[in-house]
């Protein structure tokens, strides 16, 4: 920035200061000026990194077997999630697959849904 | 005539035979009994002229032949010692009356020394000429009588008994008058001359193994001839000590010492001279080096120096002759080594086997002495001071002074560690070097186990014990990097490392049938040692467990594993690449020791990770089929492909901080997208977002420069808003991002440190937020190379993804203060376990009562710190 104590090594070499409270030099017909002010011009998100937690998409809290969470597992599991998927009856009743699947074998000839009794059929 | 000899027949005097004497008889007897005085005070007084012998021998003849033996000896044993007096002690203490003063001469000085050593030997020689001549007149007195009885009687025993009994009394009388006139400072006169003498000798030593055969040949020649039994050790180029002018005047000096009935002393003096010399040289030899074992070059320089001076000693004494047979049942416990070497073939005599063990029992004792007063030093130093543990083992099993290892330490332990000044992280590392260093002293633990507790007390009281814990265990720094025992290994991996290496070694046995290793069991069955506390169980119980010392300090494994899933969460939610190699390693090894179904919910955790990954493929393939259609936003802009999430199963990860953020709308809208998407593939799940983590990096371009940043989804959104308008008021901007107002002055510090937004206050009260136009300090912020990225998560205060322990359970144990406030308007006042005991029996529906003491503590303490309750000698009262 002493562009003013140079000026006769700025000449020597064929340049000269820019006038008018600028500062910089010109040499060969261009300008080189010096700018202090670095203003944002624009924010790029390069990448979002986001937390999330999933939850079966049911009306029920708990299994109304096993009495866990549904996002959790049930109780012969160790990992939740598509581990322990839940399963549904034409009665919109969800359980988990593990559960209803205990009920269902062990009810002969027909088994029927352990919350409203009605006959047991998976919802394709 | 008849009458002599009834006399000399019975030797006690009776009195009875006077009468009997006539006139010529006595007066016979008086001549010659004075002419005996005379001759005896003539001989004693002569300067060794022995012209009055034979008429000393015809006066003594001629008393005894009166019947007067007795009388003649006693006469001459008074004379003997009078003049003894006279001329011997008297002057032999003269010459050392210069030195009365003696303990404030310098002994450094070698001049001083050297004259005193003089003096001492002149005294001697002086004295010890004396008493020659004066054991000569005694043997002509012996002589005389010897003839006297001849001429009468043949019992030639009886008179060597006696002159054995008149020697044994000359000596016995010289020692006696020497010892009633001792002055005190001469047994000091005789140390200081063995420990200028030994030091010398030392010094010879030290630098004689070089150039021992020059000084073999130098001195070799002329003291065989004088010193005939100690050829034996000519052969042996050790032994130059046997051959050394030095040994030759010592022995002479403590040999004159031992005729004149100084044994005692002059052995007192030379063993504690040696002793200081030993005590100097292990000082000088152990001092603060624990890199290296020094007990081996004690042990040769005992060999070298003392016992090798000693050797030469004794051999010059005789000593060593009378006691050649080799030592029964007393066992150098160095016998074995093939290093011993005295003289070669021959078995080393007993005296010398009884000073090598008083010797090498020293030095392990001071050697030990010292070791333990540094102690703390040593285990700060572990594992690279560990052949100074080695030594200070080797020494206590001699010694076995290992209660005083214990005291020591558990004062040094206190003094210097266990203070606020010292951090957790420090004390731990100290624990655990103190345990491994003790282990290798006290295999059984019974030391480690007095010495621990005081730490382990210590450590109970701080708060974040816990998370140094899990810090050590798993974090390969340590969470002190700067610490000893940081060697870029966590402590579980060192842990593995070591029951592998057992493992490995073990292999063998497992061909063993059970009968077998239980013999081998049996044999190697040692008894505890007698400082054992018989209340902590038996030995079996007690394998020393570094892991299990340290779970020992918290209490129970479960809440060390509780703070491992809560750091676990909080390093998993601020990741953004789904690496978890290193922590799936680290579960790893927990498991092994904590097992599995405790650490079921990390596992849980990872899986979700690996989970994530795998969703986030399969979402991001779903773009790639059908590419959007709104994809015109610029090349710059936020896509799908740049957005990745960490789906969790918030059932089994700690509980965490939800705050409520606005997030740039663009990024709101994707975030929704891709929940939408997920749906769709795992169907009937869905997402919820937790907005408020997560990693964003972000571009910020200048004209200038182009600046990279990694920081939370609050302070991206803080910046973002800052795209459309330079300026805001705290209150706009945090109606803007949607979080309180405090909050988000907090977190714009960042920005503002990082020289992007300026802040100034106006004159409402308001703070203004503005984009700083110029980058000025740049310098500062170390962003001058163009790019920085940072990561900025969870180091500030209340800036963590995840609840703490301490606020999860304090959330828990709410549940409990009504019974507690109610107890004690009942009871008025209750110790901690009587609180403890009544919670776990009367809560026992939901939600159940299972916290720990501990547990229970810290939570009393934190009503006491809200003036609910009062603390009273360890009573809880209500609070009035």
């Amino acid at each position: 920035m002493e562009w003013e104590s140079d000026e006769k090594e700025l000449k020597a070499t064929g340049a000269e200061a820019l006038g008018g409270g600028r500062r910089g030099l010109r040499i060969g017909g261009w300008e080189i000026e010096s700018r202090n002010h670095s203003i944002l011009t624009s924010f790029v998100l390069q990448e979002w990194h986001a937390v999330a937690s999933w939850t079966w998409d049911a009306q029920d809290e708990t299994c109304g077997i096993c009495r866990m969470d549904f996002d959790g597992c049930c109780p012969d599991c160790k990992l939740p999630g598509d581990d322990c998927p839940l399963i549904w009856g034409s009665c919109n009743h969800a359980f988990h697959l593990h559960c209803i699947l205990k009920w269902v074998n062990s009810q002969t000839p027909q088994a029927h849904c352990p919350m409203c009794r009605r006959e047991w059929q998976f919802k394709g | 005539m008849a009458a002599t000899e009834d006399s000399s027949a019975s030797p006690m005097c009776n009195l009875a035979i006077l009468d009997s004497l006539n006139e010529t008889a006595i007066a016979e007897m008086t001549n010659s009994w004075n002419a005996f005085c005379l001759a005896t005070e003539a001989l004693l007084g002569g300067d060794g002229d022995l012209s009055f012998a034979s008429d000393f021998v015809s006066n003594v003849q001629s008393i005894c032949s009166a019947g007067l033996r007795s009388l003649v000896v006693e006469h001459f044993f008074c004379s003997l010692e009078e003049t003894f007096e006279k001329n011997g002690s008297s002057r032999f203490w003269k010459h050392f009356d210069g030195y009365s003063d003696f303990a404030v001469l310098e002994m450094d000085d070698p001049d001083q020394q050297g004259e005193m050593q003089d003096v001492l030997h002149k005294a001697l020689e002086e004295i010890s000429s004396e008493k020659q001549y004066q054991e000569k007149c005694l043997l002509m007195l012996v002589h005389a009588l010897e003839m006297c009885r001849e001429s009468k009687s043949k019992e030639q025993t009886y008179s060597d008994a006696e002159r054995n009994y008149l020697f044994s009394k000359y000596h016995l009388t010289v020692a006696s008058v020497l010892m009633a006139s001792l002055p005190r400072h001469f047994p000091d006169i005789l140390h200081w001359y063995f420990k200028g003498r030994l030091e010398e000798l030392s010094e010879i030593m030290a630098t004689g193994c070089k150039d021992d055969n020059e000084l073999q040949v130098d001195d070799g020649m002329d003291l065989d001839s004088k010193t005939g039994e100690m050829d034996i050790d000519t052969q042996n180029c050790r032994t130059i000590l046997g051959n050394n002018k030095l040994v030759r005047n010592i022995g002479v000096v403590v040999r004159d010492l031992r005729s004149l009935g100084f044994t005692s002393m002059a052995e007192d003096a030379y063993a504690s001279a040696i002793f200081s010399l030993l005590k100097a040289k292990v000082h000088e030899v152990a001092g603060d080096e624990f890199r290296f074992s020094v007990l081996e070059s004690i042990k040769g320089w005992i060999q070298d120096v003392p016992l090798q001076f000693l050797h030469a000693l004794l051999a010059y004494l005789g000593d060593s002759k009378s006691c050649d047979s080799p030592s029964s049942g007393l066992k150098s416990p160095l016998a074995s080594h093939p290093s011993f070497r005295f003289n070669g073939t021959r078995t080393p005599s007993e005296g010398l086997v009884r000073w090598q063990l008083r010797l090498e029992y020293f030095a392990y004792e001071t050697l030990q002495d010292l070791r333990i007063a540094k102690l703390f030093e040593i285990i700060v130093d572990y594992p690279d001071s560990s052949p100074a543990i080695e030594d200070l083992k080797q020494c206590l099993e001699y010694t076995g002074q290992h209660s005083k290892l214990v005291d020591s330490f558990i004062a040094s332990l206190k003094y210097r560690l266990l203070t606020a000044g010292a951090s957790t992280n420090d004390i731990l590392h100290q624990y655990v070097s103190t345990i491994k260093a003790l282990r290798t002293i006290d295999p059984a633990g019974v030391f480690l186990e007095a010495v621990g507790e005081p730490i382990r007390e210590y450590l109970r009281g701080r708060k974040d014990t816990i998370k140094c814990i899990v810090t050590m265990l798993t974090d390969g720094a340590g969470g002190n990097p700067s610490g000893p025992g940081s060697t870029g290994d966590s402590l579980l991996e060192e842990l593995n490392r070591d029951e592998e290496n057992q493992e490995n070694s073990n292999l063998d046995d497992d061909v063993n049938t059970d009968d077998k290793q239980a013999w081998i069991n049996a044999q190697s069955w040692e008894p505890d040692p007698v400082e054992a506390d018989p209340l902590k169980g038996g030995r079996y119980r007690r394998k020393v467990d570094i892991l299990g010392m340290i779970v020992g300090i918290i209490g129970s494994k479960d809440q060390l594993v509780n703070e491992y899933r809560v750091m676990l969460a909080e390093k998993l939610l601020n990741k953004s690449d789904y690496d978890i190699d290193s922590e799936i390693r680290t579960l790893e090894l927990l498991k092994i020791h904590f097992g599995e179904s405790s650490m079921q919910k990390c596992e849980i955790m990872l899986n979700d990770l690996i989970d994530s990954k795998r969703t986030n493929t399969n979402i991001k393939a779903t773009i790639k089929k059908q590419p959007q259609p709104v994809a015109d936003v610029g090349e710059h802009e936020l896509s799908l492909d740049n957005l990745n999430s960490t789906i969790i199963s918030s059932n089994f990860w700690p509980p965490i901080q939800d705050e409520a953020l606005n997030i740039p709308g663009r990024v709101d809208q994707l975030l929704s997208d891709y929940a939408k998407r997920f749906n769709e593939i795992k169907t009937p799940r869905k997402l919820l977002w937790k907005k408020n983590l997560g990693t964003v990096k972000l571009e910020l371009q200048f004209e200038d420069r182009t600046l990279l940043f990694t920081v939370t989804p609050l302070h991206a959104s803080i910046i973002s808003q800052f795209e459309d308008q330079t300026s805001w008021t705290s209150k706009n901007l945090a109606a803007a991002v949607g979080v309180p107002v405090d909050v988000l002055n907090r977190r714009i510090y960042f920005w503002i440190n990082k020289g992007i937004l300026a802040e100034s206050v106006q004159d409402s009260g308001d703070h203004i937020f503005n984009l700083v136009e110029a980058l000025v300090e740049s310098g500062k912020t170390g962003v001058g190379s163009g790019s920085c990225e940072e990561l900025l998560v969870g180091d500030e205060d209340g800036e963590r993804s995840v609840a703490s322990v301490e606020d999860q359970l304090r959330k828990e144990m709410t549940v409990y203060e009504k019974f507690i406030t109610g107890m004690l308007t009942n009871f008025g006042s209750m110790a901690l376990d009587r609180i403890h005991n009544t919670l776990k029996m009367f809560c026992i529906g939901d939600p159940a009562y299972d916290k720990s003491l501990q547990q229970l503590q810290s939570f009393l303490s934190g009503l006491v710190a809200e003036e609910k309750l009062e603390l009273r000698d360890g009573m809880y009262f209500l609070k009035k």
